[in-house]
């Protein structure tokens, strides 16, 4: 089975809310500025309590923010 | 007396270097092109300053011989000072659950995984020492049958110190494995 992918849209996002710096992220979400930075690069992947603070930080919903691909599931 | 001083003034670096982590935090340059988090850092001066001192206890069993510590008291103390630094190191890395003192979080749920995943490697260090204890008596100690009661100490003081850098070495692989392979 093909490993599955979190994609998100927290880079985009932040520039779209006024250029939120990753700090300002980092404390409105309660967690570390390394923390972003990972998951920006995608190459960590938040528990769920982590993405729902995010998500709502932005006024979003999880699957706004965070994608899930996977080869197989269409 | 030379190599008591000199242990004392490691034991006093050492604790110098756990203040300024505590209060600054050490500037050291990122591995994969991520910024390295305080615990990671704290683990990079950990594990360092745990060498020097481990390596510091050999050299001192190179020089003076294995036989030299039943009867010179000032080598056991020196030894006991070298013990004590290098498993005092762990302790830049133990606060990192707690907050700051003024309540904002130095650690987050990714600090907190790896530490959670450190204590594997604790035990496969523990491991591998007591194995290389094991072999290096048997060769050495078997046609006499008995082994000298310094081992004793030194088999303990050596888990101990391999503990102490098993969990800096922990942290350090559990960043570069979530890193390289992104996972949760």
């Amino acid at each position: 089975m093909a490993k599955a992918e979190i994609r998100n849209q927290i880079r985009r996002l932040r520039f779209e809310h006024d250029e939120m710096t990753q700090q300002e992220l980092a404390e409105r979400a309660g967690c570390t500025r390394q923390t972003i930075v990972v998951l920006e690069k995608e190459r960590y992947v938040p528990s769920l309590a982590l993405a729902f603070k995010i998500a709502r930080t932005f006024g979003k919903n999880v699957e706004e923010v965070f994608q899930y691909d996977s080869p197989d599931i269409p | 007396m030379i190599p008591f001083i000199a242990v004392a003034v490691l034991v006093l670096l050492a604790l110098a270097v756990v203040v300024y982590l505590k209060q600054r935090g050490p500037a050291l340059e990122a591995i994969d092109g991520l910024p390295m988090t305080r615990l990671q850092k704290c683990a990079w001066w950990s594990l360092t300053i745990g060498l020097v001192f481990a390596v510091a206890i050999v050299a001192l069993f190179t020089v003076r011989g294995i036989e030299a510590y039943d009867r010179d008291p000032s080598m056991q103390l020196t030894v006991l000072g070298l013990f004590i630094g290098a498993i005092m190191t762990s302790l830049l890395i133990d606060p990192f659950s707690l907050p700051k003192r003024d309540g904002t979080d130095v650690s987050d749920e990714r600090d907190l995984r790896v530490l959670d995943r450190a204590p594997r490697v604790q035990s496969v260090a523990m491991i591998l020492t007591l194995a290389a204890w094991l072999t290096f008596l048997t060769l050495r100690y078997h046609g006499a049958g008995a082994v000298p009661m310094v081992f004793v100490y030194l088999i303990f003081f050596s888990s101990l110190i391999a503990y102490s850098l098993g969990l800096s070495l922990g942290v350090l692989m559990g960043y570069r494995k979530m890193a390289r392979y992104g996972e949760s």
